[in-house]
């Protein structure tokens, strides 16, 4: 601090006048007490520190909500198959236990027998419709 | 309350009115401005619980209220305000050289931009320490003794020539 900085601070200040000191005084208690709930009483010390507080907890809370997966999305991004794509799974299931669980040969390899004749032994075993009966 | 009160205006009531007085440049603003202060108190008595340093945050309630006042001025105020800048928030000298140095120096205050004349009295009559004042004004110390250089380099370039003449005693074995 230099000698002119010390020089302006001994310049005293002017004193407000003798006359305003009841005046102020008697105004200010005219003045209603402002009743103070319990939350403004505690929050006052700092309230835009418990301010902010509050503010960075909505924003963490929107934050999480938003990164959260909906029902609905999930459902859109796996839409149901058409009948064509479940037709092209079945058929492959189908060829993919074929290749898995082989049919015995016998069963696929049976040749199909020649059908009797009418009035030979066995042809009660046809309909009229020459398709066959059958016998339990 | 009321005791308390009237202790608190006999203590800090001269400091609150020439603050609002070197701020406002305006007799009847700075009383304003003291009542408003003390009407605040009044009502919410709760303000100066827990509080360290009551002077400063009487301060900083008459900066707030001081910055409103200078808010709510329209233009044929601002030139109103202009003559009545000249207010000295000073007291009057021994001599007529101190006399005119003092208002010289509140001439000069009045020229300064608002932030720096606030910085400038809260350091110089308050003798508040950058920090306080940071506090006080809602500003970064940095800031506070940023403002405090160049409203000293103006007033010392404005004050100059009077100080040359009425330098006090105690510099003068220095200077010469």
């Amino acid at each position: 601090m230099d000698e002119f900085e010390k020089f302006l601070r001994h310049q005293p200040l002017r004193p407000p006048p003798e006359n305003w000191r009841a005046e102020i005084l008697a105004a200010a208690a005219q003045a209603p007490v402002k009743r103070v709930s319990k939350w403004t009483a505690w929050l006052w010390p700092s309230p835009y520190a418990w301010g902010a507080l509050a503010a960075v907890w909505v924003v963490i809370f929107s934050l999480n909500a938003a990164s959260m997966p909906r029902r609905n999305e999930n459902l859109a991004r796996d839409p149901s198959p058409t009948p064509q794509e479940m037709m092209a799974f079945v058929s492959g299931w189908r060829q993919w236990e074929r290749e898995l669980f082989p049919q015995p040969a016998t069963a696929t390899a049976a040749p199909a027998l020649p059908r009797p004749q009418a009035g030979s032994p066995g042809a009660f075993l046809y309909d009229r419709k020459r398709r066959p009966v059958l016998v339990s | 309350m009321p005791t308390d009160l009237a202790r608190l205006y006999d203590t800090h009531a001269p400091a609150v009115f020439g603050f609002a007085l070197n701020l406002t440049g305006s007799e009847a603003e700075a009383r304003d401005v003291l009542q408003e202060v003390f009407r605040r108190l009044a009502r919410r008595p709760e303000l100066l619980e827990g509080v360290d340093n009551a002077r400063a945050f009487l301060l900083r309630l008459a900066h707030n209220q001081a910055v409103d006042h200078m808010r709510r001025r329209t233009v044929r105020d601002k030139a109103h305000d202009r003559a009545a800048a000249e207010a000295n928030g000073f007291a009057p000298g021994a001599n007529p050289d101190e006399d005119a140095f003092r208002r010289a120096l509140a001439a000069a205050l009045a020229e300064l931009p608002a932030e720096q004349r606030a910085v400038a009295h809260l350091k110089l009559w308050e003798h508040q320490t950058f920090e306080q004042i940071a506090g006080t004004l809602g500003v970064s110390p940095h800031t506070a003794a940023s403002r405090y250089r160049y409203a000293l380099d103006k007033l010392r370039a404005r004050l100059r020539p009077l100080y040359d003449e009425i330098k006090p005693p105690w510099t003068s074995s220095k200077n010469s």
